[in-house]
């Protein structure tokens, strides 16, 4: 036991040591992009006089460490700092945009999930069959189409020909449609390729041969054995794709009008608003890494031979 | 081409009341390409969302939206004195904010100070307002500003939204931003931000109700998302589709389109350096470039070329100047007598965010080199441009716009960029252009603005001719914003994209 919590200790400290290890690189890339002063003072451009009282206003006339240890400190007592755009604390304007951003994700995960994972084991137990084969074809076609091309032409084609669905905006579920079979595209491809893939894997190993030459049911040999085995990689994948949620669907958001945060970053890019860029990005990393770490200490508790390793 | 009225229906009235009425009562609903950035008024919004807002707050002069001029608001006169120092102002007496309390001087003072107080340092309205020193309420309805120097285009050079002074003392800062009220046609009812904002009608309102009792604003930032929610129909009025979808438009029975001027597109010159430090080599430039077939053949012929800096729509146009005649001859001899027989190499910048410009900018080149210019084109996003533009790191030529400005339409343009004084030269974008004579104009028109609105025009109208002659900068043409906008709605687009929708109203 006292093995096992040395081991998730480390892959804590690990963990924390990347954020920060990205954090300070982040932190100094957007610097490095430029200053957001002349954008601040609109199109027209400004004074010398009016650009000084705005990067004083904004802590911008210190020295950038100095910016970055006060940042570093405001963070490590949860306070994200305010946008300098919109002048509000930055975890406000992404804690309400984040419901709509996780309902999208999460139903386009589930959608994935759904398709991905029976084409996946169907496409293993026949390989070589019509079903491989369309879903082998299939799968490139997804991953070869943009995400916002798609995007327009199912709004074209269901919005705008048929008027089945909305084209844009969010309120009731008939909005969701279209932008959850984008992104659902975006995860069934790979899925269903690393389930394929597992699955073959387990099946020509010695323990499901044994359990064929036990005379057993396929049924019972390919869910009691195969099944629970390969789902292990498949799981982790499902897993980093839930970590992925927050930033994944920044251009689909952007198509289809949606408040999520996707939108928060994309507009806080555009308008150099680098806190808001700084927390949404420190967050999505963070939700990676925690899925990561979780991921990691079950699989430390569950296969002994991880922690050889 | 510029003011286009919204509808294609008629405008006599003739709006049936056979049953129709659940059509007439039907919520507006405005696509818009940028998202508020608060309730606030007085903080930072571009005029597009100033236009939005003041649906909700009046401002202290408004503009008329059939014929461009100023027209009263809240203020109802305001008499500089001799030296335009002193301003006394007398504002309406029957106007109230959606809570009942009634608009007074209190309130005009009390937006003032919000404006000049030191938490406002760095936004444009500061700069425009802060000569003003003292404030003084003479009665309910009249109050006296006094300003550090003489300011004759004071009242007029920027939109002022007044401010509930009571409530924002009551509720604070905060409790106006959940909830904020204004004295405009409109009352707020919910802002979710990248969403929409939801506005209902001010019964009360002293300029008689809005006929429009629901009126919401989306937030579509993607063009492509927005031409396609105008042709779905969820939007009635859609700001920004794409050109493609404009022109397939034109002819529909249902949905309009419209354009309005956004700003224009020139090409700053860098005239402190070889080779546009030379008057001829600028007219070479402008000689050189054939815009009429840029303009039909790129942009649909939806643009209007500007003879020098300044549109049709804007005071101070001079009507009798033409355009730089597209003569690749002439421009090649010009350049050889500048020193240039052989041509000369150029760099040359687009910003991206000027209207097509990623289509525009390489179709200019091939023309520059038939006259001997040699240039080399990088695109550049808009912040690198800012940023180099504030350490005058610029190439020698770069495509950029400058925006339609809502009240001093001319003069400002003038003031900021071409003028030749410590203040332009500070300015990011300024500055670079100096003609003695020019400047001297400038000071005349300006000091002449309130006594003598005649002569300041015909002095604008001799500086954009010395502009012109002293090719100041590459002249080119105004932007175009394209809208699509249902024929069932009466409403004027204006060109300066005011979205105000207090007289808007269905057709039937």
């Amino acid at each position: 036991m006292g093995e096992i919590l040395g081991i998730v200790g480390r892959r804590v400290v690990a963990t924390v040591a990347t954020l920060f290890g990205l954090i300070i690189v982040l932190f100094h890339l957007l610097f490095l992009l430029g200053s957001p002063i002349n954008l601040m003072m609109g199109e027209d451009g400004g004074t010398q006089e009016q650009a000084d009282a705005i990067r004083e206003r904004l802590g911008l006339d210190q020295p950038i460490w100095q910016q970055f240890l006060t940042y570093m400190g405001n963070l490590l007592t949860g306070d994200l700092g305010e946008s300098w755009r919109y002048e509000r604390p930055v975890l406000d304007m992404i804690t309400e945009r984040l419901p709509a951003t996780l309902t999208l994700g999460l139903l386009a995960l589930l959608l994935g999930v759904l398709i991905a994972l029976p084409l996946g084991l169907l496409a293993a137990v026949k390989p070589g069959s019509w079903l491989d084969n369309l879903s082998r074809v299939g799968a490139v076609t997804a991953n070869s189409l943009p995400n916002f091309w798609l995007a327009i032409m199912l709004i074209i084609v269901f919005a705008v020909q048929l008027g089945w669905v909305p084209a844009t905006g969010r309120g009731t579920w008939q909005h969701l449609v279209l932008p959850v079979i984008v992104l659902a595209t975006g995860v069934v491809p790979m899925l269903m390729r690393i389930t394929r893939a597992a699955m073959l894997e387990v099946l020509n190993k010695d323990y499901v041969r044994t359990a064929r030459s036990k005379g057993l049911p396929e049924r019972t040999v390919l869910r009691r054995h195969a099944l629970r085995n390969a789902m292990i990689p498949v799981t982790t994948v499902i897993a980093l794709r839930v970590g992925d949620l927050v930033a994944g669907t920044v251009i689909v958001e952007a198509v289809f009008a949606y408040p999520g945060v996707g939108r928060v970053l994309a507009e806080a890019m555009a308008f150099r608003d680098y806190p808001v860029v700084l927390a949404t990005v420190t967050l999505t990393a963070a939700s990676v890494l925690l899925v990561t770490l979780i991921t990691d200490i079950i699989y430390t508790v569950l296969d002994p031979r991880v922690r050889i390793s | 081409m510029l003011p286009l009225a919204a509808c294609g229906g008629s405008d006599s009235g003739d709006v049936s009341d056979d049953g129709a009425s659940s059509d007439i009562d039907r919520e507006l609903v405005v696509g818009i390409t940028e998202d508020l950035t608060g309730a606030n008024p007085l903080q930072r919004p571009s005029s597009l969302i100033f236009g939005v807002l003041s649906n909700v707050f009046d401002s202290h002069v408004g503009q008329d939206p059939e014929t461009q001029e100023m027209v009263p608001q809240i203020f109802t006169s305001w008499e500089p004195n001799a030296d335009a120092t002193e301003w006394t102002i007398q504002i309406r007496d029957d106007v109230t904010f959606h809570n009942g309390e009634e608009l007074t001087a209190d309130d005009v003072k009390f937006t003032l100070d919000f404006i000049l107080s030191p938490e406002m340092g760095g936004h444009e309205i500061n700069i425009f307002w802060n000569t003003v020193q003292e404030i003084e309420v003479v009665g309910d309805y009249e109050l006296v500003l006094r300003t550090a120097t003489s300011t004759p285009g004071l009242i007029e050079t920027s939109e002022l939204a007044i401010l509930p002074k009571d409530y924002i003392e009551e509720v604070g800062w905060d409790g106006f931003d959940e909830a904020p009220i204004g004295s405009g046609p409109y009352k707020w009812v919910e802002w979710r931000a990248g969403e929409h904002l939801v506005l209902e009608a001010n019964e009360d309102y002293w300029g008689g109700a809005p006929e429009i009792k629901d009126l919401r604003f989306r937030v579509i930032t993607d063009e492509a998302a927005m031409g396609a929610s105008y042709q779905a129909g969820e939007v009635h009025v859609a700001q920004n589709i794409p050109l493609e979808l404009y022109r397939s438009l034109e002819n529909d029975p249902e949905l309009g389109v419209g354009t309005s001027s956004s700003a224009r597109h020139y090409i700053l010159l860098d005239t402190t350096r070889p080779p546009f430090d030379d008057v001829r080599v600028r007219q070479a430039l402008n000689h050189a470039i054939d815009w009429d077939t840029i303009i039909e053949e790129l942009l649909a012929g939806l643009v209007e070329r500007t003879p020098a800096i300044l549109g049709s729509a804007e005071r101070g146009f001079n009507p009798d100047l033409e355009p730089y005649e597209y003569d690749p001859e002439r421009a090649r001899e010009l350049l050889g007598e500048a020193g240039y027989p052989d041509g000369v190499d150029v760099e040359y910048w687009a910003r991206k965010g000027v209207f097509q410009i990623e289509q525009v900018a390489p179709a200019i080149l091939p023309y520059l080199e038939e006259a001997g210019f040699r240039a080399t084109l990088s695109v550049k996003e808009r912040g690198d441009v800012e940023d180099l533009a504030e350490e005058r790191t610029l190439a020698q030529m770069v495509s950029t716009n400058w925006g339609i400005n809502q009240q001093l339409i001319g003069m400002e343009i003038y003031q900021t960029r071409f003028t030749c004084n410590e203040e332009t030269m500070s300015n990011t974008w300024g500055g670079w252009y100096c003609n003695p004579r020019y400047d001297e104009l400038a000071a005349e028109a300006i000091a002449q603005w309130i006594d003598d609105p005649e002569a300041v025009d015909a002095k604008t109208r001799e500086m954009e001719a010395i502009l012109q002659e002293d090719a100041g900068v590459g002249f080119a043409y105004m932007i175009p914003r394209l809208y699509g906008l249902v024929k069932s709605l009466d409403w004027i687009l204006t060109p300066t994209q005011n979205l105000n929708f207090a007289r808007a109203r269905w057709l039937s």
